[in-house]
């Protein structure tokens, strides 16, 4: 009998106390991880509904700034708009067509490409580039040739360009209550780069 | 003598008897003590661990509470994270641009009235700029090539004017060239703070 509780209480430590010991290390792990969990969705809570508060003026720096860094549904709308800038500057525009898609390196961006030709004077190449590089859709050059050809008849000089044009959207985001909130209105990067958007031109 | 030891003999073994089964007592409760020591221990750690749990379940069901309220927000915390993207890609952009339109404006103000600029090649993140041409003296291409440098014209972009090729084509009787221009290290950026001003 003596024997066979000791053999018991061993049996009790062995298999069931020291196990149980390193489950209860874990569940106090764990609920002071979700303690510090609870505060960041609290916090979270707390931002999101200052957010809600202010929604006339997220709705409206949201439509300023889609219009620089188009969201993805907006893509196609590019193409319309490097012919409203082209026909601006009244540039003949002769290959206007998507070459391509790339993530862009870092940050959620993605950068679509634009293959693009046209006639047109010296002048009014100039006023192109020009009102592609203050357009508020951004699009960059990525490359830019041109040639130009002096009519023997008239000796009217036409220049004729091809540019690889680069776009960019961003992917919608995917919400996730554990990740934080660290943008505000007021930070003033987001201020000197709603500043920078007034002085390009919508098209 | 030997009568002395037969009667000793008897308490020894009592008391030996009587020591053996107080070690057996001692044993016995020495067990008992630890089953119940152990048992308690287990019953503890047990307690402790369901009262942990118990714990943690409540404080998982104020997190979801939490989390129902946030997707309640999906919307505004849609466009809040897509107003951070794009502010953070707005200023990205802006500064690895590459303005073309000073390239053009460099190998303008360097043209010479009577040379004419038949084509240019500017690449995103090349340093060099190609120009071709055509001109009616060696004079007005050498003339050309130092605008290309000069601070006051073309120097506001390139650093250096190499003549690649020169070729006389004598129908039309003209020289025909080609200049690769080296740009100043960010020659085609600008910076943040000059894009804010008119």
């Amino acid at each position: 009998m003596p024997v066979l509780l000791v053999l018991i209480g061993i049996l009790l430590i062995v298999l069931g106390a020291i196990p149980t010991w390193g489950k209860v290390q874990q569940l106090q792990t764990d609920i002071a991880d979700e303690k510090d969990r609870i505060e960041a969705l609290k916090e979270k809570n707390r931002k999101l509904l200052d957010f809600s508060d202010q929604s006339v003026e997220i709705d409206k720096q949201f439509a300023v700034f889609d219009q620089a860094v188009a969201s993805e549904s907006q893509v196609p709308e590019l193409l319309t708009q490097v012919q409203k800038i082209s026909g601006n500057c009244k540039t003949k525009i002769t290959t206007l067509q998507f070459s391509g898609e790339t993530q862009a390196t870092g940050g959620r961006l993605l950068e679509v490409r634009l293959q693009y030709a046209s006639e047109s004077s010296f002048g009014q190449l100039v006023c192109l580039i020009s009102a592609v590089e203050k357009a508020s859709r951004l699009i960059d050059l990525e490359s830019l040739r041109y040639s130009s050809n002096v009519s023997e008849e008239t000796g009217v000089e036409t220049i004729t360009a091809q540019a690889v044009l680069i776009s960019y959207y961003t992917p919608g985001p995917i919400l996730n209550p554990d990740n934080p909130i660290t943008f505000s209105l007021s930070d003033p990067a987001f201020l000197r780069n709603a500043e920078l958007l007034k002085d390009f031109k919508v098209y | 003598m030997v009568e002395k030891r037969e009667i000793e003999l008897i308490p020894k073994e009592i008391e030996a008897a009587k020591t053996r089964e107080s070690l057996v007592r001692k044993f016995r409760l020495g067990t008992i003590f630890f089953f119940l020591v152990s048992l308690l221990a287990f019953g503890g750690i047990f307690a402790f661990s369901w009262t942990l749990s118990s714990r943690l379940t409540e404080l998982e069901q104020d997190a979801a509470v939490e989390e129902t309220q946030i997707a309640q927000f999906s919307e505004i915390e849609s466009q809040v994270l897509g107003l951070a993207d794009k502010s953070a890609a707005l200023n990205k952009i802006l500064a690895e641009r590459d303005y073309f339109s000073i390239a053009l404006s460099a190998t303008e103000a360097s043209r010479p009235s009577n040379l004419r600029v038949a084509g240019l090649t500017v690449q995103k993140d090349k340093d060099t700029v190609t120009i071709n041409g055509e001109t009616q003296t060696y004079v007005i291409l050498a003339a050309f090539l130092q605008n290309l440098v000069d601070p006051a014209k073309g120097g506001v972009l390139y650093t250096n004017a190499v003549l690649n090729s020169v070729n006389l084509n004598s129908s039309k009787g003209t020289a025909e060239f080609v200049i690769e221009a080296t740009i100043k290290k960010n020659g085609l950026k600008v910076s943040l703070t000059e894009e804010v001003q008119p």
